[in-house]
């Protein structure tokens, strides 16, 4: 419809054009612009009319045009935000199961980390404790026992002469083994004193540092969830905003179209 | 006699109308026929056996012995090949009466003097304590026997005595008493470990060469003496190691149980030193021999040392019986009369085709020694039997000390 109206358009140019020369080469041209040849005069009047309307139906139908253009852009635009839509509320639902997953995991490591302890101070440590102690006693029972047999084998080699030189190797070893004994005992006595008043306090302070890092790292955890939650729910708003003013310009521009369709129909 | 014997030879008897002393005859006489058949094999082995230089034993068999490799020092043998000699000959002196038999003895004899200069294997080894402890004894039975008493042999017997007893003084442990094996460095000359049994073994050695009139020193047996006193143990038994302080464990070798023929060699040979030991300590002793006997039948012919319960190991067996035999004799009529066929039995089951009887797989040594050890108690006691049944005198209630 439209390419006839155009065509139709042309040939009324075409036709007019000759008119147009005719009236400007006229002896008569530049004495008065405007003035017809007497026979064209009469008919103005009805072909304006025409053309006016022809005019306007031309106009009307390169609005629909480009509105019916519009529309098109427009429903693509909408199912696109639809499909962003869609991905959003995807997002959404993967970032809150991620936070739970990551949340859960930081729950259990506090969890480990307080069991872990506690197994330190109720068992391990008493236990490190009990077997130092016992330690001690073991060489404390070494070193009397080095006393004992030093002085048994005194005893034994002091009644005659006999085997002096042999014997003198013999004691000599008994008094090294004792003093070993005792040198032995100070340093396991000292391990002891070491193992309560350094070595498990410090081990004890790093376990509480454990425990307070596993806490940070769940508050932290639970800080970014929020956060997460939060920043895919205001997407999710947009997404939502967007479909529904497009829905709502789309709906706008269907009535639109509709109305100059009937109005030039 | 057993349960079982009565039983049976007692209702046969009955049957027969025999009398109650009837029966112990018989049961004591068929006693006896067995254990001289089993004297005669062992002897017949130890004839067959005898090495031509007139040893026994030797350093063959290295593969079937677990420690063979230990022992490539050919002292280490030589050694034992003197100690093997020394007991079978003591085996020939107490057990042989043919003119082969006698022969065999005197070949060992020959050897045994002369072979007494044996050394200390090396710094860890010293087996040469059981060349002088059964060599010695040898010599001093050999010089005891009849049969060497108007021998020009006897000098020569007297003089390697003197030597061997000479060497054991020399290898006395710092303590007083003998080892076989020194571990703790420095290892000086002179020895600082011992063994209860070892010392033991020697100082019956000692006393029976002194009561030959060898040169004996008399320090020497002192200490010997005081040292084997230490080792008692409140359980009644003795320590294996001298130890200054006795190291008790609950499953260890120093308990009774482990202790069980270690006790009957070191009760003979306090009792020779002189000591006083009462006929009560001898029956606690081969009371705990006995019942407990089923650890000597269990450490039998297991291969590694001290592997078997209480550690005991397998060459304690016929070691343990020779010495048994040697406290039985110490016993009152009545006790002798049960102990002396429990002893046969325990013997004579070891005895094999070929007459040998043995404990413990040691190169070559094994079954002369069994056999030597095995014929000297079987001996004495059909020796005590024939004195039962012929009416002897015998030690009583009233004549033992």
């Amino acid at each position: 419809m439209s390419r006839m109206s155009t065509s139709f358009v042309y040939l009324l140019a075409l036709g007019l054009l000759p008119l147009t020369f005719s009236g400007c080469m006229s002896p008569f041209a530049g004495a008065g612009d405007g003035l017809a040849a007497p026979n064209q005069e009469a008919a103005r009047p009805a072909d304006k009319t025409k053309a006016d309307a022809a005019d306007a139906d031309d106009k009307e139908a390169k609005e629909i045009e480009k509105l019916e253009h519009r529309r098109a852009k427009m429903e693509r635009d909408l199912q696109i935000s639809r499909q962003k839509l869609t991905r959003a509320e995807m997002a959404a639902k993967h970032t809150e199961l991620a936070h739970q997953v990551s949340l859960r995991k930081a729950e259990m490591e506090l969890d480990l980390a307080h069991h872990k302890f506690k197994d330190y101070a109720e068992n391990s440590v008493p236990q490190r404790i009990a077997r130092a102690e016992l330690n001690v006693r073991r060489s404390q029972d070494r070193l009397r026992e080095a006393e004992q047999e030093l002085a048994q084998l005194e005893m034994l080699y002091a009644e005659e002469e006999f085997a002096d030189k042999t014997k003198e190797i013999v004691l000599e070893r008994g008094k090294q083994r004792l003093e070993r004994s005792r040198e032995g005992h100070a340093i396991t006595q000292r391990d002891l004193t070491i193992l309560l008043e350094f070595t498990i306090p410090i081990e004890m302070k790093k376990k509480e540092m454990e425990v307070d890092a596993k806490e940070r790292q769940l508050e932290r955890s639970r800080r970014d969830a929020e956060a997460a939650a939060l920043d895919k729910a205001i997407a999710l708003m947009s997404a939502e905003a967007e479909v529904t003013k497009l829905e709502t310009d789309y709906d706008a521009l269907l009535e639109k179209i509709a109305e100059k369709k009937q109005k030039k129909d | 006699m057993t349960l079982i014997h009565v039983l049976i030879v007692g209702t046969l008897g009955i049957l027969a109308g025999a009398s109650k002393t009837d029966v112990a005859t018989n049961v004591a006489a068929k006693s006896v026929i067995t254990t001289e058949h089993a004297i005669h094999a062992g002897l017949d082995f130890l004839l067959r056996s005898q090495n031509s230089d007139g040893s026994w034993g030797g350093a063959g068999d290295s593969l079937t012995t677990w420690s063979g490799p230990t022992w490539s020092n050919p002292e280490s043998h030589r050694a034992w090949k003197v100690a093997t000699t020394g007991l079978c000959v003591m085996a020939l002196l107490e057990a042989g009466e043919t003119e082969e038999a006698i022969k065999a003895e005197k070949h060992g004899l020959e050897y045994l003097l002369a072979n007494t200069d044996v050394k200390r294997p090396s710094e860890w080894d010293t087996m040469n304590v059981w060349a002088h402890a059964y060599g010695l004894q040898a010599l001093a039975e050999a010089h005891a026997h009849s049969r060497y008493c108007f021998s020009p042999l006897r000098p020569k017997i007297r003089q390697a005595g003197n030597e061997h007893a000479r060497r054991l003084a020399m290898c006395q442990s710092v303590h007083g008493g003998w080892g076989y094996l020194e571990f703790t460095p420095p290892r000086t000359r002179r020895p600082q470990w011992g063994t209860s049994f070892t010392t033991a073994t020697a100082l019956y050695a000692l006393v029976e060469a002194r009561e030959q009139g060898f040169d004996i020193d008399q320090g020497v047996l002192k200490r010997a003496v005081r040292i084997v006193h230490h080792c008692r143990l409140p359980n009644g038994g003795y320590t294996y190691h001298v130890r200054v302080i006795p190291n008790l464990h609950s499953e260890y070798i120093d308990q009774v149980k482990g202790s069980l023929s270690r006790i009957q060699v070191c009760l003979v040979a306090l009792e020779a030193a002189g000591e006083d030991i009462t006929v009560k300590q001898f029956r606690t002793g081969l009371g705990h021999f006995f019942r407990d006997h089923r650890f000597l039948d269990i450490a039998r012919l297991k291969p590694v040392p001290h592997e078997s319960f209480y550690a005991t190991s397998g060459y304690f067996y016929l070691y343990g019986h020779y010495y048994a035999a040697l406290a039985i004799e110490h016993l009152l009529p009545e006790d002798r009369e049960i102990l002396w066929p429990m002893l046969q039995r325990e013997i004579i089951k070891l005895q094999g085709k070929d007459g040998s009887i043995w404990d413990y797989d040691m190169h070559q040594y094994d079954k002369p020694y069994g056999v030597a050890f095995g014929v000297m108690a079987l001996s004495r006691s059909i020796r005590d039997s024939d004195a039962t049944l012929t009416g002897a005198p015998v030690p009583t209630a009233e004549t033992t000390p």
